[in-house]
């Protein structure tokens, strides 16, 4: 054989191979990736019930090829009893997801190796841990049961490295938050739903990875329930399940704009008879859904046309399990890191609103000059604002509280707000109390601000004499 | 003989080995402190290739582009006018086949071409040479030269064509020009920083826009003013005040005069920085001015609650009043707007309404029709006279992009020819423009610097609290050889200036990565013009005053003859070239809501045009740095001084020109002064900073 052979079959082998890869993962629709789907036991999961956590006893991982019509679901964790809320790694080559190797023990975080079939386990807590997801700088964040300390079990959201180091909590509130994305600018985007002391309905919550600025991203109608699963796509649109507020055991599929998040929601599955469980939207525009028709005992994975509003192709669909969750393995660009402004070691944070009478909830004729700060079972104080209305507050940091707003008379005017938090060394600034979320700030100095900040708790004697004469620079740093 | 070369190059080998480890640990070492970071590569290229700011590298390494600006079009729609701002040229662009058909060198940064009504003649404002050329377009010939005042931007012919308004940027007037006598008949007082002008469809009126505030009491609300010229009087008629913005770049009107739109930013420096998840830092969008004295004004914001359309720069208004399209020119973007939906909106809305509605993002899905991405930095705007094509100067990509109004989508884009070599430095110089770099796209280094000096503005970064520490902004332009950077001088170099603590307290988002950083460094490092100071000292020779005022710079004893410390002289904290030692210093400006630290002392190079003064931007004009803010003589030995003499010697600050004018030539009589100061302390601080 000649070196000009050589050469030739060389490059035919190298052509091959291009071509081969190209064919594997070079992808315009729906259908040529890899998608990974979590199979859950028919009588396990029902839905409409107000289930807290998508972690399902007895489910499976599987991959599946959708468009190889005769190719048959690939089982990925034969080893666990329970595995589930699978999220691909931003390279394409590995899954976080939580699972139960015996059927009592607790939910964990593990990663697989989707090439070798390798997993390893990434959380070691006592409680269970749900639903991971990956953070850009070699982080993850997941969902973890908190130990009732009295005022109930909430689930709250940890941070920690990929090698299990470095654990952080990041949020600090009587809520059951779930990681539902993390969106393309490095925030992390949470379902959260306050228990305690009243329950309050489900929102979309953004927030920077350390716990901090959180901000309202999405809110549906009264009665509605947004899902725990979001898809964020290159097109700017949103993509996620909603309790139907008519029928909560029916979910719609509904896309907004990430850049008027709160206002831009498409009802896209409205009136298509039967029901809808998760969605993941393909470059295409068409999507892919878990279905399950009127009568049908379980959901399946099925491609449904964006334009024609009806459901396609059945990928996946058997009578003994529900199809759940599809996630697609394919490497996608990461999102931001955003920088870290915390410091650990201090112990408070900074809280400042321009005007507390800037509102969309005003009751006419009240006008709030105070603010009273409630901490999980008492009052941190009340505070005499600024002039201008505006409050300028140290606050121990990882803290819940909240905040109403009062008249001369210490009569309540609006609140208690949702819980809120500061991180240690957070500046937080809000521009009202319950304004118009889409307004930007007048630009005027907070006359709060000229002065030291109020110091939180102020202890009984400082609270009767701070709320009546409190005089701005009395307090230091 | 082998067996020696071999020892010879054993030797060779374990000394060059000797000599390299420590090479390399001092290079690393160096490499780490220029940086502040310990993982930068170690590329000796990033810098000593990319960063020199004169020289044969230098010239080796850099292009010269042509950064189309403005531009204009022939009413025949045949042919296309392009300002190439940086080569100093007006291109002639054939519409139909795209093609440059010629180049006319006209003046130093030229700015706006306008083409008169039967397409004979042009006009183009040369920035930077405080005139206006006169163009035969048939012969594509200079005819003329018009004298302005300083820093002529925007130009409009009269309705009869017979004068010319030259919006003088630098010296905030407009200039009347005779057009038939090449005289100029008289100058206006504009606003701060003037730039855009528009001619009423009637003729009767000319509106001038400006970019910086108007001055203010120390921290309170800004002010920007619209100059109202009666053209037939040729006299302000009226000074329309924009509240809380600024940088209004463009205005136009509608064919019925029934409304001007001028784009604008809306600033929030007052504001501690700390939230910029909901539009704490800035927002973007357009005034709407009503006719009449007793007209509304209105602004409107173009973002939304979360995507910023940053930096807009040129607005233009379809020929049936229905439509205005903005260029966004911090996000690559052009707005289109429904002007009937923007009626209807303040048809229908109280004045409290359109009030809130200033500060409101989510308002602008009632009328932005759609954004369409465009090149690189989209600047001067220009339509069709039929309007059916938009014309958009993409500036930092050479070329100009043509949109179909009716599909509004991009058609093509005109390569005008510039150099297809995208520098290190024409990277940091797109870096620098753009937005995309900041949380939600909300601001650019440009936005806080425009044209790289500073905006006038006093922020609030809130790096510790807030409410303290509060800064004004410092200018960028040659800035390359004066390290340390900030108010404070915590920072070392641009590299150190713009990393990951930037990130953290400003730009809030994802740090640079080491390949923009050095992009971005290097467009900063090689040294950004400053204007030429032709307002003040256009040739190098002083006046009479100015000379006065040098004599009390370099002074070393009071009027009463006793000696002034050394470290109290002007020339001592404020030497040339670049008028700063480049050493903290206290100069009792400290206020109740400062720490307690000393200030970098800041370079004195074209401060003519940078008030408000000192490092919180209290003092509103140079004289007030010494009659309001320096009772105890810490600011230099000023008490003594009378009247005349502190106006001398701000006449003379008045007069600095760039570093480069000083490295080269300084009065004979003030050299041993620097000569002793130099041996003194000045080279011994540069060497301490330049060999770390």
């Amino acid at each position: 054989m000649n070196l000009r052979k050589i050469f030739l079959i060389a490059g035919y082998v190298i052509l091959a191979g291009f071509a081969g890869v190209w064919m594997i993962s070079c992808s315009k629709g729906p259908g040529q990736k890899m998608i990974i789907v979590t199979r859950v036991p028919v009588d396990i999961f029902h839905p409409g019930d107000t289930e807290t956590v998508s972690a399902w006893q007895g489910s499976t991982l599987v991959m599946v090829r959708p468009t190889d019509n005769n190719s048959k679901p690939e089982v990925l964790t034969s080893g666990f009893y329970s595995a589930c809320s699978p999220h691909v790694s931003y390279d394409g080559t590995h899954i976080l997801f939580s699972g139960q190797k015996e059927k009592n023990d607790p939910w964990h975080v593990w990663e697989m190796n989707l090439k070798k079939k390798t997993v390893r386990q990434v959380t070691h807590c006592k409680e269970s841990c749900y639903t991971p997801y990956y953070l850009p700088g070699n982080r993850l964040v997941f969902t973890r049961e908190m130990p009732d300390t009295g005022t109930g079990k909430f689930l709250t959201l940890f941070t920690m490295n990929l090698d299990g180091t470095g654990l952080q909590q990041i949020t600090f509130h009587p809520n059951n938050d779930f990681i539902t994305t993390i969106l393309k600018d490095g925030r992390i985007l949470m379902r959260s739903e306050q228990i305690y002391p009243e329950k309050r309905p489900a929102k979309y919550l953004a927030m920077r990875p350390n716990g901090t600025k959180i901000e309202l991203f999405y809110k549906g109608a009264p009665g509605t329930r947004p899902g725990i699963r979001v898809h964020e796509m290159n097109d700017g649109m949103i993509w996620f399940t909603e309790q139907n507020a008519g029928n909560p055991k029916k979910e719609d599929i509904v896309k907004i704009r990430y850049n008027r998040s709160l206002h831009s929601e498409v009802h896209c599955t409205a009136n298509i008879p039967g029901d809808f469980y998760s969605v993941l939207p393909a470059d295409s525009g068409d999507l892919f859904v878990s279905f399950r028709k009127p009568g049908d005992p379980s959901f399946g994975l099925f491609t449904f046309s964006t334009a024609r509003r009806k459901i396609e192709k059945t990928l996946l669909a058997d009578h003994q399990y529900h199809y759940l969750d599809p996630v697609c393995v394919q490497p996608y660009k990461k999102p931001r890191n955003l920088p870290n402004e915390l410091m650990l070691s201090y112990p408070t944070g900074l809280l400042m609103s321009q005007n507390i009478n800037l509102t969309e909830d005003s009751i006419p004729g009240s006008k709030a000059t105070r603010i009273e700060v409630l901490g999980m079972d008492h009052s941190l104080g009340i505070i005499r604002v600024s002039q201008d209305g505006s409050f300028f507050l140290k606050i121990p940091a990882d803290m819940p509280f909240r905040i109403q707003t009062l008249d001369e008379k210490k009569n309540v005017v609006l609140g208690p707000s949702d819980w809120l938090w500061l991180r240690p060394f957070e500046r937080r600034g809000c521009i009202g109390c319950h304004e118009d979320p889409e307004l930007a700030p007048e630009n005027v100095v907070p006359m709060a601000v000229n002065h030291f900040p109020v110091i939180l708790p102020l202890d009984s004697t400082q609270m009767l004499k701070r709320s009546e004469t409190f005089k701005l620079g009395d307090f230091h740093r | 003989m082998r067996s020696k070369r071999l020892i010879y190059l054993g030797v060779v080998i374990v000394v060059i080995g000797l000599l390299g480890i420590p090479a390399h640990k001092l290079a690393r070492k160096h490499v780490n402190y220029m940086t502040a970071v310990e993982d930068h590569p170690l590329m000796c290229t990033s810098c000593h290739l990319h960063m020199p700011n004169s020289g044969l590298i230098y010239k080796a390494v850099n292009k010269t582009y042509l950064s189309p600006f403005n531009l204009a079009i022939s009413p025949d729609g045949n042919k296309l006018y392009v300002v190439a701002q940086e080569s100093s040229a007006l291109l002639v662009v054939d519409n139909q086949t795209g093609e440059v058909t010629d180049r006319i060198a006209v003046g130093k940064q030229p700015h706006t071409v306008i083409v008169s009504r039967d397409g004979k003649v042009a006009f183009v404002s040369n920035q930077w040479a405080d005139n206006v050329y006169k163009i035969d377009l048939t012969s594509a010939k200079v005819i003329d030269t018009l004298k302005t005042g300083n820093g002529p931007a925007g130009l409009v012919l009269s309705k009869d064509e017979k004068f010319l308004y030259v919006v003088d940027s630098y010296s905030n007037q407009v200039s009347v020009i005779d057009v038939k006598r090449k005289t100029e008949k008289k100058r206006l007082v504009a606003g701060n920083n003037p730039t855009g002008v528009a001619l009423s469809p009637s003729g009767d009126l000319v509106y001038v826009t400006s970019r910086r505030v108007l001055p203010r009491p120390y921290r309170t609300p800004i002010t920007t003013e619209m100059t109202v010229i009666d053209a037939v009087k040729q006299r302000v008629k009226e000074r329309k005040m924009f509240r809380d913005a600024y940088v209004m770049e463009n205005v136009a009107f509608t064919p019925t005069g029934d409304m001007a739109v001028a784009t604008l930013i809306r600033p929030k420096n007052l504001i501690p920085s700390i939230q910029v998840e909901e539009g704490f830092m800035m927002t973007h969008g357009f005034g709407i001015i009503e006719p009449g004295e007793n007209g509304k004004i209105i602004q409107l914001l173009t973002d939304e609650p979360n995507a910023y359309y940053s930096d807009p720069f040129d607005v233009v208004i379809s020929p049936n009043g229905k439509r205005a399209y903005i260029s966004s020119s911090g996000v690559d973007m052009i707005q289109v707007l429904d002007l009937d939906r923007v009626r209807k909106l303040i048809a229908e809305s109280t004045p409290e309404e359109l009030h809130n509605y200033s500060n409101n993002r989510g308002i602008s899905s009632r009328y932005v029709l759609k954004r369409i991405s465009t090149g690189a930095n989209p600047k001067g705007l220009v339509l069709s006279p039929d309007g059916k094509y938009l014309y958009v100067a993409e500036r930092l990509d050479d070329k100009i992009a043509v949109i179909n109004t009716a599909t509004l989508e991009t058609e093509k884009q005109i390569d005008l020819g510039g150099p297809r070599k995208i520098t290190v430095a024409r990277k940091g110089r797109r870096l620098f423009n753009n937005s995309g770099r900041t949380f939600q796209n909300q601001y650019g280094c440009y936005t806080c610097h425009p044209d790289a000096g500073e905006d006038g503005l006093v922020y609030n970064m809130a790096g510790v609290g807030m409410g303290r520490n509060v800064t004004n902004t410092q200018t960028l332009r040659d800035i390359g050889d004066i390290p340390p950077y900030k108010w404070n001088g915590h920072n070392q170099s641009v590299y150190k200036q713009d990393g990951m603590r930037f990130s953290t307290f400003l730009t809030r988002t994802e740090p640079f990565n080491y390949d923009d950083l050095d992009a971005l460094a290097s467009y900063i490092m090689t040294r950004i013009k400053n204007p030429p100071n032709l307002m003040y000292n256009p040739t190098g020779e002083l006046t009479a005053t100015q000379k006065r005022g040098e004599k009390i710079f370099f002074r070393t004893h009071t009027n009463c003859g006793k000696e002034i410390p050394y470290k109290s002289r002007c020339y001592v904290c404020h030497p040339p070239p670049d008028f700063t030692d480049k050493l903290p210093e206290n100069v009792g400006s400290l206020s109740e809501t400062d720490d307690s630290i000393p200030f970098d002392t800041p370079q004195l190079n074209n401060l003519y045009n940078a008030s408000p003064y000192l490092h919180d931007g209290r003092a509103l004009s140079l004289e007030e740095i010494w009659t309001k803010y320096d009772p105890g003589d810490r600011h230099g030995i000023t008490s003594d001084m009378t009247k005349d003499q502190l106006n001398d010697l701000v006449q003379f600050l008045k007069s600095l020109r760039d570093a480069q004018y000083y490295s080269k030539y300084y009065s004979d009589e003030y050299k041993p002064l620097l000569k002793e100061l130099y041996k003194n302390h000045y080279f011994q601080d540069k060497n301490q900073h330049n060999h770390k």
